[in-house]
């Protein structure tokens, strides 16, 4: 995941640049703390992927692999199709569409975005 | 695309890019600091379409030139590393340059004089704008069927301090080529030098709602013992002028 | 041979709609997401062919005031929120994993979730069209104070809000799928700097959108509490600030409109290079200016607010100017692809190079407003107005529809009409331009933006005139493209696997590709393998 790493760090590296001659050029605190902020969610992935990620061998990353040699390799589980995407979204609807119309409809809403992650996490399994 | 077509397309490109004459134009400018942002935009619109032939001619000439006319692959290159250095360096050098130009003249325009003759108060409020005269009881107001009158003295500094009571609008005199924005809680001031006498058109510039596209005024630029004249008169009255411009 | 991957059996029925709503193939999904937008740009394309209308000449009453402000809030809102934005997104959809050996998204269920909730996103912001007070009217960044309640009375700004905040989770959830699919999915060979431009974009795009859209969702819900729950934060006179919301939404806002162009970036270099034969020209210097764009874009957003008179103009025109370099460097990557190539001018390479000289005009008037002097007299006027519709009309909706002409045969295995194409390519080309060149005039002359009339001074009813002229050129020019569409589909003649003699991978699968795309792969060792597998001498004289 070397790709993954040298992203996150140059742009987290690139976040505190700008924020720091930001805060020295303008003494703004609006902007800085936005930048700020930015440059902290991009140190915190570049984080993740020096602690969490284990240096994974990527079969795409090999220059001289042919698709033959990764034959037969377990990528992973890829659904082929299921309800609960459209249905969790449906709830999200309903929540967010309560909270303009009808207190109601948004707790509703809530039920319906609850039931439909349960379904999708069993269907997971 | 035959190389008729091309000819013609660059051909009327170059004439478009530089149309701008007579009433198609940016005004000429009525203030000092008009003058220096109508300097800017001449610095900028002489760069900008100087890039625009180059690279327009860049575009069209492969067209021209290489189209396909049997069944060959031309050489399969990738890379120029010089080539592309140069064309890297080149508009760095020339982006800091157009930089330079900006930042000088927009010192100028935003400059405060430490002691303007003159100050108005103007505040901005759905639909109209209010001008006060501090030190006078000179208040005018206006309404959207009413657009009031701001009366100026040539050749002398005045302060405009604006502000708005309730959503933002922007303070627009396309003749003085400049434009600020009201804004509730923020006190904005700066400085108009106006240098040719005249009636001029304003506009609110800043979405403000139901009525903004008549939230209009007007500027009345005039000599300084008319002005004199009108102050002690208390207000508007008539005071002549020749001509208006927009 | 392929690698497995296994797939969870839906006993549901899977015919008809039903397999439309629940598929969470990235294909379809992609279709999906590339319809609707493509629906919203009529929409949003009638609702602007009535503000041309309105402004023809001075003084019209065709439609009055109120109904004018919210006829141009839904075109702005619905052309970057509900069109460009998700064509992006859907394009990504249908061709990241094909163009990365892939089977499908690693997410494919929150695939389908990202889709979904923009759908409902989009008809909640239309759905203010019928509560009392109309949709929302306070432009499509609703400044405060003018959003607020006080002001803003009607739901249909309430209604705006959810909206959008149903489609910013969409896009940053898309987000997440693409970077995690380019990183982890890559076939064997296909590494990093073998990808193809357009995933290099995308992947550009969507580290912006992790960046930027946090912003606004965060200034959507300070408004919505601003407006229901007695939050203070725009209201001056109890200690907020107005100049906060114009931060909070133009830190998203700037970024948006590369979210906005970046893609196209790369739907341009995948269109240049096939049809001058050639490979890209700099790839890396392409690859690296997408990444200097995006990290530059984050420190630009005040350019907006240099009217203000409250942020520091030097540090935002620096910026602002040195975004022009690597944007420049991306054209002399086209033009050095099409330097002594052998150029087919089919339609997709005819609205290449329309995006190319549509851009640099907006390319070139984006620079002058990045220059305070200047912006003071046109900010906020039709020069603005000319200046955005370039870059994202000229620009982004030129490289949509030259998109739409290169992969239809791949999405859909029918070709459309090359003669249409063209024919629909100069109508919009030569509408394009009388409409949009003649308001840069309009803008210096004076006048302002958001106007439902305007005064009848001289010069400004024949400019306008002109422009609305311009916009009856568009919409025949769209009008071919719906026959076209309509016709090719009629049509039995079925489009080959590379109909072009295309470069990237989806070009090897089938036209249109097979569940989990592909049963073979063709070695990787450049960014463009199926033009290797099909010319292996030329191949090996151009390796890197």
């Amino acid at each position: 995941m070397i790709n993954g790493r040298r992203l996150f760090v140059s742009s987290a590296v690139f976040g505190i640049v700008i924020a720091v001659v930001y805060w020295f050029s303008t003494h703004n605190p609006d902007g800085t703390i936005l930048l700020g902020l930015m440059a902290t969610a991009l140190v915190f992935a570049a984080g993740f992927m020096f602690f969490a990620e284990r240096e994974a061998c990527l079969v795409g990353d090999r220059d001289d692999a042919l698709p033959a040699q990764a034959a037969g390799e377990r990528l992973g589980v890829f659904t082929v199709a299921s309800s609960w995407p459209i249905a969790i979204a449906f709830g999200a609807f309903l929540l967010l569409l309560g909270m303009v119309v009808l207190p109601a409809l948004a707790a509703f809403g809530l039920v319906v975005m609850i039931v439909s992650i349960l379904g999708l996490g069993r269907e997971s399994r | 695309m035959n190389s008729a077509r091309a000819r013609l397309l660059f051909g009327s490109g170059l004439l478009l890019s530089t149309a701008g004459c007579g009433v198609y134009a940016l005004p000429r400018g009525a203030t000092t600091q008009a003058l220096v942002m109508h300097q800017d935009w001449t610095v900028f619109t002489l760069a900008g379409s100087f890039v625009a032939i180059v690279v327009f001619a860049l575009i069209l000439f492969p067209l021209v030139v290489w189209r396909r006319r049997g069944d060959e692959y031309p050489p399969q290159f990738r890379r120029n590393n010089k080539l592309e250095i140069t064309y890297t360096i080149i508009p760095l050098l020339m982006v800091i340059g157009l930089f330079a130009v900006t930042y000088h003249n927009d010192i100028i325009v935003e400059h405060l004089t430490a002691h303007p003759q003159n100050t108005i108060d103007v505040t901005a409020f759905r639909w109209s704008w209010l001008f006060h005269y501090p030190g006078t009881a000179i208040n005018i107001a206006g309404t959207p069927q009413a657009a009031p009158q701001m009366v100026l003295p040539i050749g002398e500094t005045t302060r405009i301090n604006l502000t708005s009571v309730d959503v933002n609008h922007a303070f627009w005199i396309p003749a003085f080529l400049f434009k600020r924005d009201a804004i509730a809680g923020v006190d904005n001031s700066f400085d108009l030098f106006p240098t040719r006498m005249g009636l001029y058109r304003g506009r609110c510039a800043e979405f403000c709602g139901l009525d903004h596209a008549l939230m209009t005024f007007t500027v009345r630029v005039v000599s300084q013992e008319d002005y004199a004249r009108w102050l002690r008169a208390g207000g508007p009255a008539k005071v002549s002028a020749k001509g208006a411009s927009s | 041979m392929s690698t497995a991957a296994t797939a969870v059996p839906n006993p549901a029925s899977r015919r008809g709609i039903i397999e439309w709503l629940t598929s969470t193939d990235h294909k379809h999904i992609g279709i999906l997401y590339m319809c609707t937008s493509v629906f919203y740009f009529f929409v949003a394309g009638l609702l602007a062919m009535v503000i041309r209308a309105q402004l023809a000449q001075p003084g019209l009453t065709l439609v009055g005031p109120h109904a004018y402000n919210q006829i141009f809030t839904l075109h702005g809102t619905a052309m970057i929120f509900l069109f460009v934005v998700p064509f992006a997104l859907g394009l990504a959809n249908f061709l990241i994993p094909l163009q990365i050996g892939a089977p499908d998204m690693a997410f494919p269920r929150l695939n389908a979730f990202t889709y979904w909730i923009f759908f409902f996103g989009g008809l909640t912001i239309f759905s203010g069209a019928f509560v009392n007070g109309g949709a929302a009217a306070s432009g499509w960044f609703a400044y405060a104070p003018l959003s607020e309640i006080r002001i803003s009375t009607g739901g249909g700004q309430d209604l705006w809000i959810i909206g959008l905040l149903m489609t910013s989770v969409s896009g940053i959830l898309a987000a997440v799928n693409f970077i995690t699919t380019t990183f982890l999915y890559r076939a064997p060979g296909m590494t990093m700097w073998r990808l193809p431009i357009f995933t290099w974009e995308m992947i550009a795009t969507s580290l912006l959108i992790l960046m930027a859209f946090p912003s606004l969702a965060a200034v959507l819900a300070l408004l919505f509490i601003d407006r229901h729950f007695g939050g203070q934060f725009f209201n001056a006179s109890a200690g907020g600030s107005p100049v906060l919301y114009q931060h909070l939404f133009w830190f998203f806002g700037h970024p948006e409109v590369y979210i906005m162009i970046l893609p196209y970036f790369g739907v341009i270099s995948e269109i240049i290079p096939v049809f001058s034969r050639k490979p890209i020209f700099g790839y890396t210097g392409l690859v690296l200016s997408a990444f200097a764009i995006a990290g530059l874009s984050m420190g630009v957003w005040a350019h907006h607010m240099f009217t203000t008179g409250v942020v520091s103009n030097g540090f935002f025109a620096a910026v602002s100017f040195l975004i022009a370099v690597p944007t420049g460097i991306k054209f002399f990557n086209w033009v050095g692809t099409m330097w002594r190539g052998s150029l087919l001018l089919t339609t997709p390479m005819l609205f290449a190079i329309g995006f190319m000289l549509n851009f640099l005009i907006g390319g070139i008037t984006g620079v002058m407003v990045a220059s305070p002097p200047i912006d003071y007299q046109v900010e906020d006027s039709y020069f603005l107005v000319a200046h955005f519709h370039y870059v994202l009309g000229g620009g982004s909706l030129f490289a949509i529809f030259g998109a739409i002409y290169f992969w239809f045969p791949k999405v859909f295995g029918k070709l459309l009409s090359e003669r249409r194409g063209k024919w629909c390519f100069w109508l919009l080309f030569v509408g394009f331009n009388t409409t949009f060149f003649v308001m840069q005039f309009l803008g210096a002359m004076g006048m302002p933006r958001r106007v439902y009339t305007y005064q009848n001074l001289p010069g400004w009813g024949n400019l306008n005139l002109i422009a609305s002229i311009g916009a009856l050129i568009m919409a025949a020019g769209v009008l071919v493209f719906v026959w076209d569409v309509i016709a090719s589909s009629i049509s039995r003649t079925r489009a080959s696997d590379d109909p072009w003699g295309g470069y990237s991978l989806e070009w090897w699968a089938t036209s249109p590709p097979p569940e989990y795309n592909f049963t073979s792969l063709p070695p990787i060792r450049s960014e463009r393998p199926v033009f290797d597998a099909k010319h292996p001498d030329l191949a090996r004289l151009s390796q890197k």
